[in-house]
């Protein structure tokens, strides 16, 4: 049965690497970008069920591509779960604002995070 | 019926009337001046005496006219009353007028005046009955009650004043000599009976005399006592002041009293002084009022308040300036008065404008000039003239007196001012700890962001395997643990790059310097970069040279000085970009160059980015990492190596990092004493280092060396060297007397070999190692008349002999030596810190790399010759020879972007750009050179006309140097290419400094400097002096060297 799919968006490569192997391991498809731009281009076109999405990344940072995708009827329904190393309250309490679902603080556990993508994607239906 | 003398004069014929008017004149007069010269106790005393005689006259006069008409007593009592009445009445108005004066003694002696006067009467009337007197008893009576009264209230006054103190004490004396040879003339008369005596005849010639005498002091005023020792002060020697300053009760104390507490009271500085020059104006009826005044370290007196007619000005448009220096020359110019100075307008000349601004009429010739004196130092002066009426007596009292409300002003703001900068530093440590706040969360941010990514990265993974431990293949495994370890790499740069950061900051870097082959380091280093390289696609384009460049350095910093150089380069050129790294020699130095093909950096950051923890982009959004470190690093590895480090933008696109790392071939002996461990080495070596590259800098040589006595073994050692070999510095001793170091340190005269080679008593021996050319120049070194080492150099760097120009350049530099010899012996003994004399020494070295030693040594023949033209002593071109070297070097400290601003500068800008005069100053005071070089450095662009910088002085204020420098700097100016305006040519040039001669400078350093110029063959080429003269004299000397040999020994002498 096809599990769901999720973005991972990170600048840094060795987490995105990592992400699709840990999720991709169990059993969801794994789309990976970059940074904003993309994310917002691979969102809208493959209609992921859950983004993964950090928020210091060049240009535009995860707190804007957040509000695009939740500006855009295509993609405002997707649940996006932050992973930052920005870890206080006030980051914490913007990143809901844009509309984030959850919010995960980096150096963070694969397992955890798969357990939460577990539940939302089971919440999500 | 008989009569005595006194009565034959005033009673016989016409002689009543004549006493009658006689009084009535000495009344009126005594009065009327009295009160006309407020002096009004004297006047009460004078008009009560002189009513008394009225009343008294009166009477007599009916009597005698009509006689039994009135009785002498009336009148006697009349006189006594009357008396007493007008002298309390005066008395009490003098009281009333006069408070601090107030004394009841003065009243009182109305009490005893009205009490004789009228018992007097009283015995008369009741002895007469009412008849005229017949007896000897009754005359006796009648006399005593006529002439009492006066003659006791005299007396009363003469015991409380001094006979000659002033007419005041002269008139009592008068009017008492009348009083009490009259009661003589009674008592006489009374017992000479019926008889005219020739005593009766003399007491009345008495009277007669007493009465002119006091009509005569009462008419002709002479000064009073107060007034001749105000007189006094005038005569005394400029600048001595009375001890006491009399207020003489006059209104100015209390002025000066109300000024006081104005100033107190927090008024404003300018109100203050416009009630100073108001109170002034009215005191002295002064035409014009001027009031300046200067700070301790200020050389000029700024106007503070001019009042011309009654009417303010607080910013009188003079265009005079005024130095204390000048101010002192015109006092002793014009005639001193006491406490102050009578200038004339004609002595004064062009500096009149100082006093009166141009344009305003001069009404008078002189004007008076009254120093404000603190503490033996002139703070300034008030001034006024053009009196409207003539001026009080005591005008110089008077301005002396304000001058005490001018120091009060002066130490009111000065205070202020004290508060003001305490109030600026603490905010300037304020903001400083906002910024050390601010680089502190900066730090906390990058770091926290740098830290976290690689571990989060390590962490992830290594979850990951555990998680997956049985079921991941092989392959992902090593993958996965390469990347941990990758990551793991990045945290221990970045905490490799915090501690040496942090060592660098806390001066606890060990430096060990080695031989340091930097073509091979850059090779070693992109080897070890090459991943990065790879990874991002990006090209490297590396110039080495085909020699090998060889530094004295650490090996160790200089590889992370690479390292962070050439990654930095990589990290922010784009992919399929290009690094280019280039390596040259120069001179005395090797240059370093890395440049990318990145975005560049922004103008107004280029010289921020080698402060820790400054990112061009510290956003969120921030394309690149990195902890902010790297460049802040790389800055502190070549500062210790005592290099140089900048950033400039190329102009296709990227950044361009140069690096200049002096090739220290200085060898410094070991030092061996308890002393010299640890740091106290290293900094005696740097600093040692540096001073012979400073004497071989200046004299542009290869090799350069210090010697200094060995007090124990009494031989010459050297101390430190550049050029030479490490064996023979450490080993050399030479014997005092013996070879030419030894001989010069013996005879204290300086020994100058064009060519070796030619000389037929010095034999060219072996030891060529040392020597390229034949050339070299050995100097005492002095300390105080004291010769403490010798100074050599050899090699000119051109290749070329050294001149005897040379020669004065490096017998002027010995002095300097000795003075930072003196101070590292201080810092090894007593701790003296002497990183400010580093400082500077590196400056001057590094200004003098950018300026092109050619070019310099032509601009300072040229000053040096116009100094000798201008006939300046020994001591000042010595002067002139170093000042030429150091007197831009503030420079230095003015940032680059306003220093090569293509544009016009804005005000703010300029302003920076001018501080660079007393920055130059304060960067070279810890070496303690001549006050003249010091002058030099401050007022080179100081205008002939007082339109210059920092201090705006005039004319001969500016020291002579000054004034050459500046023309020559000028020019030099001119001739190179500007910021915004195209180089001159040496002709256009030159008529420009002619154009400004008398303005910008002075007439006679411009003639002077023409002339050099001509004689001297200058010409430009490419932008730069050249001097025919010089070349010749070269050409010259080469030709005719072999007569010109000064000094011969043998060759093995030079070492």
């Amino acid at each position: 049965m096809r599990k769901g799919k999720v973005l991972v968006v990170d600048d840094e490569v060795n987490i995105t690497q990592i992400l699709e192997f840990s999720i991709g391991s169990e059993g969801y498809e794994v789309l990976s970008a970059s940074n904003g731009e993309e994310a917002v281009e691979k969102a809208r076109r493959e209609q992921p069920d859950l983004i993964i999405l950090d928020i210091m990344m060049p240009r535009i940072d995860g707190y804007e591509t957040c509000r695009i995708l939740k500006s855009n009827p295509l993609t405002k329904n997707i649940p996006v779960v932050l992973l930052t190393a920005k870890g206080r309250d006030i980051d914490k309490r913007l990143g809901y604002e844009v509309g984030a679902t959850d919010y995960i603080i980096k150096p963070f556990s694969p397992g955890k995070l798969i357990e939460r993508i577990h539940e939302l994607l089971v919440n999500a239906r | 019926m008989f009569r005595s003398g006194a009565e034959i004069m005033f009673t016989g014929d016409g002689g009543a009337v004549a006493y009658l008017f006689l009084v009535l004149l000495i009344s009126i007069a005594s009065i009327g001046r009295a009160s006309m010269l407020d002096r009004c106790r004297k006047g009460g005393a004078m008009g009560g005496v002189a009513a008394g005689f009225f009343l008294f006259a009166a009477s007599r006069t009916i009597h005698v006219l009509f006689p039994g008409a009135a009785h002498p007593g009336y009148s006697a009592a009349a006189a006594g009353a009357g008396l007493a009445g007008i002298y309390l009445l005066m008395s009490g108005t003098a009281s009333g007028r006069r408070e601090t004066d107030y004394s009841p003694w003065n009243a009182g002696l109305a009490v005893p005046a009205a009490l004789s006067g009228i018992l007097g009467g009283a015995v008369m009337l009741a002895v007469a009955g009412g008849k005229p007197p017949d007896s000897a008893m009754m005359r006796f009576a009648y006399h005593f009650a006529a002439f009492a009264p006066a003659g006791l209230v005299a007396g009363l006054a003469l015991g409380r004043r001094r006979i000659g103190a002033g007419n005041e004490g002269f008139i009592f004396a008068s009017a008492s000599l009348l009083a009490v040879s009259s009661a003589m003339a009674g008592l006489i008369s009374a017992g000479l009976t019926g008889k005219d005596s020739f005593w009766i005849q003399l007491f009345a010639l008495v009277d007669v005399a007493g009465i002119f005498l006091f009509l005569m002091a009462v008419l002709f005023e002479t000064p009073a006592p107060q007034a001749r020792e105000e007189e006094g002060c005038r005569k005394t020697v400029p600048g001595a002041l009375p001890d006491e300053m009399p207020l003489g009760g006059k209104i100015p104390g209390r002025k000066m009293v109300e000024i006081s507490m104005k100033i107190i009271g927090g008024e404003k500085e300018q109100a203050v002084y416009k009630a100073l020059a108001d109170a002034i104006y009215e005191e002295t009826q002064a035409g014009f009022v001027l009031i300046r005044t200067a700070g301790e370290i200020d050389e000029k007196f700024e106007p503070k308040v001019w009042m011309h007619n009654g009417v303010i000005s607080q910013h009188p448009n003079f265009s005079m300036k005024l130095s204390k220096s000048r101010f002192n020359a015109l006092c002793s110019e014009g005639s001193a008065a006491g406490c102050g100075y009578l200038l004339d307008r004609d002595t004064l000349g062009e500096d009149r404008d100082a006093f009166v601004p141009e344009g305003v009429e001069w009404s008078a010739n002189s004007i008076v000039v009254v120093p404000v004196r603190e503490d033996g130092m002139i703070s300034g002066f008030l001034t006024a003239g053009f009196f409207k009426a003539a001026p009080p007596p005591d005008l110089l009292d008077v301005l002396r007196m304000y001058s005490f409300n001018v120091i009060e002003i002066c130490a009111r703001e000065s205070l202020k001012e004290k508060a003001r900068s305490a109030r600026k530093a603490l905010s300037s440590c304020k903001e400083e700890l906002e910024s050390a706040n601010q680089l502190k969360s900066n730090f906390l941010s990058i770091v926290s962001h740098e830290l976290r990514t690689p571990l989060t990265s390590i962490k992830a993974y290594a979850e990951t395997l555990l998680d997956n431990i049985r079921t991941i293949e092989r392959d992902t495994i090593r993958n996965f643990l390469m990347v941990m370890s990758d990551e793991n790499d990045r945290v221990i740069k970045l905490v490799d790059n915090m501690l040496s950061y942090s060592s660098m900051e806390t001066g606890h870097l060990k430096v060990e310097k080695s031989a340091c082959n930097l073509g091979a380091m850059i090779t070693a280093s992109l080897k070890e970069l090459e991943k990065s390289f790879i990874d991002k696609k990006v090209n490297t384009d590396v110039r080495l040279p085909r020699k090998e460049v060889v530094i004295d350095a650490d090996t160790e910093l200089i590889r992370q000085l690479l390292n962070n150089l050439i990654s930095n380069a990589v990290k922010f050129t784009p992919q399929m970009g290009k690094v280019t790294i280039s390596l040259e020699e120069e001179a005395s130095a090797a240059r370093i160059v890395v440049q990318d093909t990145g975005k560049g950096i922004p103008e107004d950051q280029l010289e921020m980015i080698f402060e820790r923890f400054h990112q061009v982009d510290a956003s969120d959004t921030r394309e690149f990492g990195g902890s902010g470190l790297g460049l802040a690093i790389c800055k502190n590895i070549v500062e210790w190596h005592d290099g140089r480090i900048w950033v400039e933008n190329v102009k296709e696109a990227g950044a361009k990092f140069v690096v200049i790392l002096p090739a220290k071939d200085i060898i410094v002996r070991q030092a061996s004493g308890p002393g010299h461990i640890g740091s106290v080495r290293f900094e005696r070596e740097r600093y040692l280092s540096l001073l012979v590259e400073m004497i071989s800098e200046f004299l542009q040589a290869k090799k350069a060396s210090i010697m200094v006595l060995n007090r124990e073994k009494n031989v010459l050692q050297v101390l430190a060297a550049k050029g030479l070999d490490p064996e023979f510095v450490q080993n050399t001793n030479v014997e005092l007397g013996e070879r030419i170091a030894g001989k010069v340190f013996l005879e204290g005269e300086s020994i100058h070999v064009f060519d070796i080679e030619k000389d037929g008593t010095i034999g060219r021996v072996n030891n060529s190692a040392y020597y390229g050319t034949n050339s070299f120049i050995s100097s005492p070194l002095r300390e105080n008349e004291k010769i403490i080492g010798v100074i050599n150099v050899s090699d000119h760097v051109d290749g070329r002999e050294f001149t005897k120009a040379d020669m004065e350049v490096l017998e002027a530099f010995s002095g300097i030596a000795a003075g930072m010899l003196k101070k590292l012996d201080a810092f090894e003994t007593v701790s003296y810190n002497f990183e400010g004399l580093k400082e500077a020494m590196k400056s001057i070295l590094h200004i003098r790399e950018g300026r092109g030693s050619r070019n310099l040594v032509n601009y300072s023949l040229v000053a040096l010759a116009v100094g000798r033209r201008l006939g300046l002593a020994e001591d000042s071109l010595t002067a002139l020879r170093m000042g030429m070297n150091v007197y831009d070097l503030g420079m230095m400290k003015i940032p680059r972007s306003i220093r090569v601003k293509k544009e016009e500068l804005a005000d703010r800008e300029r302003r920076k750009l001018h501080e660079h005069a007393n920055l130059g100053y304060k960067l070279l005071s810890p070496m303690g050179l001549d006050e003249k070089i010091m002058k030099m450095v401050r007022y080179h662009h100081e205008y002939f006309d007082g339109s210059g910088y920092p201090e705006g002085l005039v004319r001969d204020e500016i020291p002579v140097e000054a004034r050459i420098i500046n023309v020559v700097d000028s020019f030099r100016a001119l001739i190179s290419h500007g910021p915004y305006r195209r180089a001159f040519t040496i002709d256009e040039a030159r008529n420009e400094i002619i154009r400004n001669s008398g303005t910008k400078f002075d007439p006679r350093v411009v003639g002077a400097f023409v002339k050099v110029l001509h004689e001297m063959g200058a010409r430009d080429s490419d932008h730069e002096l050249v001097l025919d003269s010089v070349e010749k004299e070269l050409d010259e000397i080469r030709e005719n060297n072999e007569n010109k040999v000064s000094a011969g020994k043998t060759r093995e002498d030079i070492e």
